[in-house]
């Protein structure tokens, strides 16, 4: 334990990425109980106040409808945790099982599959999240299917590399020459060792996901009113800029930090779990 | 030791393209820079651009199909028979110059001007008249529907002179051949551009050939339309006016402000009402207000499909909205509550229909009553993307809220709202509207309405709300030639639609047009809404 | 070479054959029946049939997938619903518009990312180190369009900079330009239209700021670590040791195959710029792609999606696929993978 937290800790960009989360998650969790207008996150209104700058009442001012924007951006933490998890649990559990199937099947299986992710993974995320989401309808559900659906083939990849190094292991033959059946082997011995790769690749992925999120949110295609969304707070704000700033200026703020965090935290612990993994940065491949 | 020198290196290479890049930019002049200092004279000098900023890109230039925004351009392109004078409703001649109704009111005859050619030389007579009406109805887009309720032919009776031949009598058939979506009068010769039988559709989506004072020069898509002068023009071009007009596509409100701010734009067509009421302190800008107008706001409710069949539970909404708040503060005190369907200042309007009140205890009282009083479920709203559509939702969004009603909202452009209304599977609960008659007549109002929102007159189908008696009532008034039987059969059907609150009628705006204060000789005119007359005006130079 | 060009154009055809499928399967998702959207409002039921016919919307849809490929083979992307005009026709000149902006932000990654990730290798220290990943990380968190507003406001309020569109109007009507490939800046340069260049380079000057700097700073950090690694290789030592130059050392052996694992970046970093030209195109009202995929959103005009899409795609799969053939190029090892 101590290997692991003493390197981590004593970098101290990923020490405040780390910190940043642990905000971030008690800010998620304990928000409703503590913002000054909890009422605010929602369809509430209070329209003597509207488009008031910021002040001691009002942190980060207040929106066209006079709702609290620090009330809300507070809020909104919890929404874009839950879309990043969701989203990464989502395309983690696709992308793993197919990439188990592939690199324990082999032959051709494996190689249609591989081709296939290959494609996905050729194709500009943010446009084809877009072109689903558009066909589905604008909301923060089909927001998240359509990224996930994106966002698979990266875990694919991953998990069927480990699978072939793994496979060919001697307690792997040793299992399977115990009767051992494909799907055991992959649950009991071969998941359970690729699992740190995994999670690495989705602590680098999450603050990818919240910022495509917020895109789609931005474009409309994401969150719909009233929700707390940032980027579809920055939408709107975008309206009453540049003389109403703070509108849009700090949610655009709050996804910046949130991203920032994640990003520093997961490179933080990618370097860690393979100080040698420099060749091609894990993100730099992802365009978001 | 070798290694700083390599550092200095670099840093001489990054400071080398720096300087080179610095010294691009200060060759770039000041982008965009106002006019050029002017040379003080008796006469104020004046400029020949006008330059409009709009959300909307026009979906076509061909005056057949035009329904929508993109009257916009081909008002100043095409011209109709008659027009509207000044700021009023009342018609006057055009490219007709006088014109007489047969005693039993089924013929109208026009005398047209002999002046007229079209932009490419083609002359303008009663044949022209002729084929851009038939043109019209046989493409079957934009105001044909209207015409085909109550025209039956058009006749050439000599050159300059063309009788309208009507079905049954209709009083709002002058108004109707002067608005901005009957002014279809395009030149014959379009004919020589038609493929596969289109009429000329396809090439007219782009190119203009009508006798107003303005021709289409280029389009950049999603960029912006430049029209130059006709030199041809009937009218000539003596006097103040302006010859060119660039047409500015700027997707947002406060993009449009900042242009406007800057001058970079004379005027904008979408600016939101917050932007509106900042302007207004700007010493740069002058801000012209109608005193009434038809632009107005509501919700019209699904009563055939999801939780608004009952009626109970489209009452406790029209009780919850918010209509004060939202009018004095939303809309910073720029409109008024709607009192019936009809606006204020449209014909038809009927000032002692029933009005709903904020009242929520008794939309709660009422949700109780239909078995949900907590709410607790959902609805679907579809609405335009511009700042009032959203204010509207917004303010709904709350309302229903309030009632424990949570909402799924959809941002939609005119035309696709009115198609997903159209069938069952697409409509929403909810859609927040608004609808502008086409000429001033309360059959163009709450008919045009009824056809799009309800019934779709003709098909004999049913989208978001139906009344047998209500659809009796405004077919006979559409044609009562008598003024106070008309009248009375209009305040009978709006009684009923609110009784069966068919909508929620929100609130009218008071619309307001920002110009530079160099902008001279704009006349608005509610028919016309968001459309300039930019013959009649002209732009001084500015003076920093 | 011929082997691995075949085989990297085969597999780009596999990607727009993924790629058709999900937009094909996802047009079944829309709601609405398509034949009446294309018939129109006003049409009878006996007419939408014959539409439906005639669009061979009756057919088992195995077949219809068949018949949409082979009209996008003949250079058929469908006809949008909203304009009823072939798409390809409404694409086409928001594809330079689009093909304009992201080239000219790559070109500033690669004019800045290289140089100043070749600086930040060469001073290495706790401080830079830290600085570099700060930055780098800092930069791919920005949302862009929320950058592209803040820009607004620093350098289109304050220093006047254009914050919309791509030309000024007024220059534009002065001096007509003659459209020769689309790119503006371009065709005023082939047709001498100074006016229109000095207004289209300061108009596309805010944008590609705020497109470029996630992937500046992805390639900045890239040539880092790549000259970092090559730094420690066995040859590098043996030049050092030979006592070579330091200079010569980075230009002539360390840069030259860092380089080479820059260059794959760049073809990723395309899909990138290609991405957030959607969203930067929404804030500086660039008359692109992205703006005509929004506006067929909200018009739900699919046939217009699907096209935008394919396209895209397309152009990215190009970039790659020239990438990757010039790096087989420099490099003959990849032939053998």
């Amino acid at each position: 334990m101590r290997r692991v937290l003493r390197p981590l800790l004593r970098n101290r960009l990923t020490l405040g990425g780390f910190v940043g989360l642990l905000g971030l998650v008690l800010v998620a969790v304990t928000a409703p109980w503590w913002v000054p207008f909890p009422e605010h996150g929602g369809a509430a209104r209070n329209l003597a106040h509207r488009l008031q700058p910021p002040d001691s009442t009002y942190w980060f001012g207040t929106d066209d409808l006079g709702r609290d924007i620090f009330s809300r951006v507070l809020l909104g933490t919890a929404i874009s945790l839950r879309t990043g998890a969701l989203v990464v649990a989502v395309a983690a559990g696709l992308g793993v099982t197919l990439g188990a199937v592939a690199g324990y099947a082999g032959g051709l299986l494996d190689e249609a599959i591989m081709r296939v992710t290959d494609a996905f993974l050729a194709i500009p995320s943010l446009v084809l999240a877009l072109a689903i989401g558009s066909a589905l309808g604008p909301s923060l559900t089909n927001a998240l299917l359509a990224i996930a659906l994106v966002w698979w083939p990266w875990y694919a990849r991953l998990v069927r590399a480990q699978v072939l190094s793994i496979r060919e292991q001697e307690y792997v033959a040793a299992a399977r020459s115990l009767g051992s059946g494909a799907g055991r082997i992959l649950y009991r011995h071969i998941l359970p060792n690729a699992m740190a790769p995994i999670l690495v690749q989705a602590s680098l992925d999450f603050g990818y996901v919240i910022l495509t999120a917020a895109s789609l949110g931005f474009l409309g295609l994401g969150a719909q009113p009233p929700t707390p969304e940032w980027g579809l707070m920055v939408s709107v704000g975008r309206k009453f800029f540049p003389k109403w700033w703070w509108v849009a200026t700090f949610p655009g703020l709050a996804i910046f930090v949130a991203v920032l965090c994640f990003n520093l935290a997961g490179d933080g612990l990618r370097e860690l779990s393979d100080p040698r993994l420099r060749k091609l940065d894990g993100q730099a491949n992802k365009e978001v | 030791m070798h290694r700083r020198r390599i550092g200095l290196a670099v840093v001489a290479l990054l400071l080398a393209a720096a300087l080179v890049a610095g010294a691009c930019a200060r060759q770039a002049p000041p982008p965009d820079a106002g006019p050029p200092p002017v040379t003080p004279s008796a006469e104020p000098q004046l400029e020949d651009t006008f330059i409009i900023g709009s959300s909307q890109e026009p979906t076509t230039l061909d005056p057949a199909i035009v329904y929508d925004g993109s009257d916009r351009i081909t008002r100043l392109i095409y011209e109709s028979l008659l027009d509207y004078e000044g700021s009023t409703a009342n018609v006057k001649p055009h490219l007709a110059t006088e014109w007489s109704v047969s005693p039993d009111g089924l013929v109208y005859t026009f005398k047209l001007r002999q002046d007229v050619k079209f932009h490419d030389g083609t002359p303008f007579n009663a044949q022209a008249v002729k084929f851009s009406f038939d043109r019209m109805m046989s493409i079957g887009k934009g105001m044909a529907w209207a015409f085909k309720m109550v025209l039956n032919e058009v006749k050439v009776v000599d050159d300059y002179t063309v009788e309208f031949h009507l079905k049954k009598p209709y009083p709002g058939f002058l108004g109707m051949v002067a608005n901005r979506y009957a002014a279809p009068i395009i030149s014959p010769s379009v004919k020589q551009y038609e493929k596969d039988g289109d009429l000329g559709q396809a090439w007219a989506f782009d190119h203009t050939i009508g006798t107003g004072p303005y021709k289409l020069a280029s389009w950049v898509k999603k960029q912006e339309l430049t029209l130059v002068e006709n030199d041809q023009y009937w009218r000539g071009w003596e006097g103040k006016h302006i010859s060119r007009v660039i047409y500015k596509i700027l997707p947002d409100s406060a993009t449009q402000r900042m242009m406007l701010e800057r001058g970079e734009i004379h005027t904008a067509t979408h600016i939101g009402i917050d932007d509106i009421v900042a302007l207004m302190d700007n010493k740069d800008i002058k801000i012209v207000q109608a005193p009434s107008s038809n632009f107005n706001w509501f919700l019209l409710l699904n009563t055939n499909k999801g939780p608004f069949r009952d009626k109970r539970l489209r009452e406790a909404l029209a009780w919850a909205f918010p209509y004060q708040e939202t009018i004095e503060q939303l809309f910073r005190g720029q409109a008024r509550q709607a009192v019936g369907p009809i606006p204020f200042g449209v014909p038809g309007h009927e000032p002692n229909v029933f009005q709903f009140h904020r009242d929520l205890a008794k939309a709660k009282a009422l949700m109780a009553e239909a078995g949900f009083p907590n709410g607790g479920f959902k609805v679907t709203i579809t609405h335009g993307e511009n700042d009032w559509a959203r204010k509207i939702l917004e303010m709904t969004i709350s309302a229903l809220g309030e009632l424990g009603i949570t909402a799924e909202t959809r941002p939609l452009v005119w035309g696709a709202m009115l198609d997903n209304m159209k069938s069952m599977d697409t409509a929403p609960d909810i859609v927040v509207g608004d609808w502008w008659d086409d000429y001033p007549d309360p059959d163009a109002y709450l008919g045009g309405m009824a056809d799009a929102f309800w019934w779709g007159g003709r098909e004999e189908k049913d989208y978001f709300y139906t009344n047998q008696e209500v659809k009796e009532l405004l077919g006979q008034a559409a044609f009562e030639a008598d003024d106070a039987r008309r009248r009375e059969l209009y305040r009978q059907a709006q009684e009923i639609i609110v009784k069966d609150v068919a909508g929620v009628w929100v609130l009218d705006y008071l619309y307001a047009t920002p110009f530079r204060k160099n902008v001279h000789g704009f006349v608005f005119n509610p028919y016309y809404i968001m459309t300039y007359n930019v013959y009649d005006m002209w732009i001084e130079k500015e003076t920093k | 070479m011929l082997d691995y060009t075949l085989r990297r154009i085969a597999f780009l055809a596999l990607v727009l054959f993924v790629v058709t499928t999900i937009t094909f399967s996802l047009a079944y998702l829309v709601p609405g029946d398509p034949a009446r959207l294309v018939a129109g409002d006003k049409a009878s039921q006996e007419q939408v049939e014959v539409v439906r016919i005639r669009l061979g919307l009756d057919r088992p849809i195995p077949v219809q997938y068949a018949m949409y490929l082979g009209r996008l083979l003949r250079g058929d992307l469908g006809r949008s619903l909203h304009s009823n005009r072939p798409v390809l026709e409404d694409i086409r000149d928001f594809f330079s518009a689009t093909f304009e902006l992201t080239t000219l932000a790559m070109g500033l990654t690669v004019v800045i990312g290289i140089p100043l990730g070749v600086l930040s290798a060469v001073r290495r220290g706790s401080l830079v180190d830290h600085a570099s990943r700060l930055f780098s990380l800092a930069g791919v968190s920005l949302p862009v369009f929320w950058l592209g507003l803040l820009l607004q406001l620093a350098f289109g309020m304050a220093l006047g900079l254009p914050i919309a569109g791509r030309v000024s109007s007024r220059v534009l009507m002065d001096a007509p330009l003659q459209t020769v490939t689309g790119m503006y800046l371009i065709d005023s340069l082939l047709t001498r239209n100074w006016a229109v260049f000095r207004s289209a380079a300061t108009h596309i000057v805010l944008p590609m700021v705020t497109l470029a700097l996630p992937s500046l700073v992805l390639v900045t950090r890239m040539v880092r670590s790549s000259l970092l690694e090559v730094l420690v290789q066995d040859y590098i030592r043996t030049a050092r040791a030979y006592g070579f130059p330091e200079r010569v050392i980075m230009f002539k052996y360390a840069l030259k195959n860092a380089m080479l694992a820059t260059l794959t970046l760049i073809g990723l970093a395309y899909g990138y710029l290609l991405g957030g030209s959607f969203l930067v195109e929404a804030v500086f009202a660039w008359p692109g792609l992205g703006r005509y995929a929004a506006s067929s959103i909200i018009l739900s005009d699919y046939p217009a999606i699907m096209g935008v899409t394919l396209l895209v795609t397309l152009a990215y799969g190009l970039v790659n696929l020239a990438v990757d053939l010039c790096y087989a190029w420099i490099d003959p090892r990849v032939k053998l993978r």
